[in-house]
């Protein structure tokens, strides 16, 4: 008896530990249909995606099981291109930044989109126009759902305590910087600027030049004059003229936005995504007791008039369980997720209605700080072109790897423009003839 | 029952006791170890599928070994070891004989050793990288009291890795501390009372006495810690993230960067293969000498 309860206890242990590694049950459902869609696991608390699915339950009667990967944003793009490279069969990915996106249509994760969005009687070269992102064969494999566009965000307490005017577009990097020096007072902790050293911002202008980073032949093409006068441009500012915090202090740092913009120094001035009115706009997260205004990003002179922007794309899974369910997810999320999230769709062109929606909840949530006048004026009406805020092409993610550490070298005096140079254009074509 | 049936029951049973670790380890460890290995030798460095994946015999490892950044790395690696297991060996070493004198409040300043231990390790970088922020932090706002800038700790090219480090054997101190007392714990009485009669000052009954009683357990504690002094990503991500620049950049993170963030699971799994033959070499250098020792 004794032998037969030990036997049973270290069967129990065995089981209880195998099996604990974790079968999740799937919640019990009403509905028929069902798709599934992955995220990582800080979505499952914004109140914007848990309403957006109930929505869309609603209107379609398609539950939508949403599987989370643990961990920030760069843990979710490797798990899921793991998973996908597994033969996963989830249905619908989102995909943030058209570097990521390449690579996946590249290895051939996710199903053309061309004949089935058009059946269902959309155009969507007419909708989405040069944000529909078409590849060399003439297929698209996703839908852009949402764009990100660079402003200037700036403190009004700041400017009125200067007594210098708040800036206005159209206006350019050396108006920028003139303005940023009226306002530095070091002695009171402000500093006129803050750019990230970190990408773009260090070579932001060469990028509104729209300045290839590939050559011709597939190499690298960071020996362009533009992009080491912006990466010296960005060391002058930063560590000689001292208008925002030294790269050494921001590399000390190594935190994220938000710290440095509303809590650990006095700035100015700060270029950022429109995704940053988040941040303002959370009084209760960040706490501040001074009110934003928006300026248009600066332009990089006659040829270099553009912003830059990323898209956030959707795109159904070749492996997808559901693909139906999974086509009408993605095309609810392409026309609908933006008025959720509170971004800007990647429509072509927008609607005063979609205006309205776009940046009223953002005017809203600012509580008068900025109206929807002043973003759209400031992020759509800027008269600028648009160019792609990622390095996008062969071997991206090595591309800009190697172009941060050689840059932040540079700036932490450790070598000069030329070495630096050099071996980011050594180092790239490396890796993009790896990668070939 | 026959003696010899009773003990193979018995065996039996043992093994059903040890199955659950021998499958965990099995599923967890022994097979991803074997993918790996077998991974460096295939072109598994893009997202391709599995089925895509070609032999290429040693093209990674060679591809590795004449790569500038993975020497760089394992130069990183080296300086960051040596660094940290000096300083756990002798801090280890010193504070355990602090602590095994009697004072008052000798408890509370055990428990303050130990606390790092248990803290996990990206906290102690927030707080570190607070400490010792250059420019708000509390550590250089002394330097400054004195007229002094103060070095730039985590953001000096030269001294982030030697930081980092440090903070990281800091944190691990209290092991090296509490596997020491131990070992002083175990010396006799009356081996310090006859070097006490004989008139042996402190630092003689540190030499003759302390020192070769406690020779094998700091062999031990060495290797545990080279071993140790190797798994440092995370010490690195929360501290540096590898900057500024390459300047801090470890074997393990260039391993994650290559295999999570580009992809090329085949050279990570070679640059893995690699460091992993250079530990188990050092580590038989370390348990070769001593043996030696030993048998002096």
């Amino acid at each position: 008896m004794k032998r037969i309860i030990v036997a049973l206890l270290a069967m129990a242990m065995i089981c209880t530990s195998v099996f604990a590694m974790g079968s999740a049950e799937e919640p019990a459902s009403d509905y028929d249909r069902v798709v599934t869609t992955t995220v990582t696991a800080t979505y499952l608390n914004e109140t914007w995606f848990n309403t957006m699915n109930a929505d869309f339950e609603k209107e379609t009667g398609i539950h939508v099981e949403v599987i989370p990967v643990p961990g920030d944003e760069d843990e979710y793009k490797a798990k899921i291109n793991i998973d996908l490279m597994a033969g996963s069969d989830v249905d619908v990915v989102e995909t943030l930044g058209p570097k990521d996106f390449s690579r996946q249509v590249s290895a051939g994760f996710f199903m053309p989109l061309n004949d089935v969005v058009e059946a269902a009687g959309i155009d969507p070269y007419a909708l989405y126009g040069a944000n529909l992102p078409v590849e060399d064969d003439g297929n698209y494999y996703a839908l852009p759902f949402k764009q990100e566009m660079y402003c200037v965000f700036y403190n009004k307490a700041i400017f009125d305590e200067a007594g210098v005017p708040y800036p206005e577009g159209p206006w350019t990097w050396d108006e920028y910087v003139e303005t940023a020096q009226k306002l530095t007072d070091k002695s009171k902790g402000v500093y006129g600027s803050l750019m990230n050293a970190d990408l773009p911002w260090m070579y932001m202008p060469a990028q509104q030049l729209a300045i290839p980073f590939y050559k011709e032949d597939g190499t690298c093409n960071f020996d362009d004059p533009a992009f080491r006068e912006a990466a010296e441009w960005f060391k002058y500012i930063s560590n000689d003229l001292g208008v925002q915090p030294s790269v050494a202090e921001l590399e000390a740092e190594a935190a994220n936005w938000n710290y440095y913009a509303l809590e650990g120094y006095r700035l100015a001035m700060f270029p950022q995504g429109n995704w940053f009115t988040r941040l303002l706009n959370s009084q209760e997260d960040y706490p501040k007791d001074w009110n934003y205004g928006v300026a248009p990003l600066p332009s990089a002179g006659e040829n270099g008039n553009n912003n830059l922007v990323s898209l956030g794309y959707v795109a159904i899974n070749k492996n997808a369980a559901h693909p139906e369910e999974a086509l009408e997810y993605t095309l609810w999320i392409a026309e609908n997720q933006w008025k959720y999230e509170g971004g800007i769709p990647a429509f072509a062109t927008m609607t005063e209605e979609q205006q309205q929606l776009a940046f009223g909840s953002i005017a809203e949530a600012s509580h008068g700080q900025v109206t929807v006048d002043d973003l759209y004026q400031n992020l759509i009406n800027t008269g600028l072109g648009a160019v792609s805020s990622d390095i996008v092409g062969t071997a991206a993610a090595e591309y800009y790897n190697i172009v941060k550490e050689e840059l932040s070298s540079y700036n932490m005096d450790l070598q000069d423009i030329d070495t630096a140079i050099s071996n980011i254009v050594t180092r790239v074509n490396e890796a993009i003839a790896s990668a070939e | 029952m026959s003696k010899s049936g009773m003990m193979r029951r018995e065996e039996r049973i043992g093994y059903l006791f040890i199955a659950p670790f021998l499958i965990m380890f099995a599923v967890f460890k022994l097979y991803p170890m074997i993918y790996g290995f077998i991974v460096s030798f295939w072109d598994r460095n893009s997202e391709m599928k599995l089925m895509d994946t070609t032999f290429v015999g040693f093209d990674n490892y060679i591809s590795v070994l004449t790569n500038h950044s993975f020497w760089e790395a394992f130069g990183h690696s080296i300086v960051f070891s040596v660094i940290y297991i000096a300083f756990l060996m002798v801090f280890g070493f010193i504070l355990a004989v602090i602590l095994n004198r009697n004072f008052m409040g000798r408890t509370a300043v055990r428990t303050c050793f130990y606390i790092p231990y248990v803290t996990n390790m990206i906290a102690v970088g927030i707080v570190f990288k607070y400490l010792l922020n250059p420019s708000r932090g509390p550590v250089n706002a002394i330097f400054r009291m004195f007229g002094a800038d103060g070095p730039r700790w985590f953001s000096s090219p030269t001294l982030a890795l030697p930081t980092a480090a440090i903070v990281a054997a800091w944190a691990a101190l209290a092991f090296h501390i509490i596997t020491c007392l131990a070992a002083l714990q175990d010396i006799p009485q009356d081996v310090y009372e006859v070097a006490e009669i004989e008139g042996a000052t402190f630092m003689q009954k540190i030499r003759y006495i302390v020192l070769p009683f406690l020779t094998p357990t700091l062999f031990m504690l060495l290797t545990i810690t080279l071993i140790n002094s190797f798994r440092n990503y995370t010490a690195i991500v929360g501290l540096t993230g590898g900057g500024p620049g390459t300047s801090s950049k470890v074997v393990s993170l260039l391993i994650y960067d290559d295999a999570f963030n580009f992809m090329k699971f085949s050279i990570a799994s070679a640059e893995g293969v690699i460091f992993t033959l250079f530990i188990i070499i050092v580590n038989r250098i370390f348990t070769k000498a001593r043996s030696v020792w030993e048998s002096r």
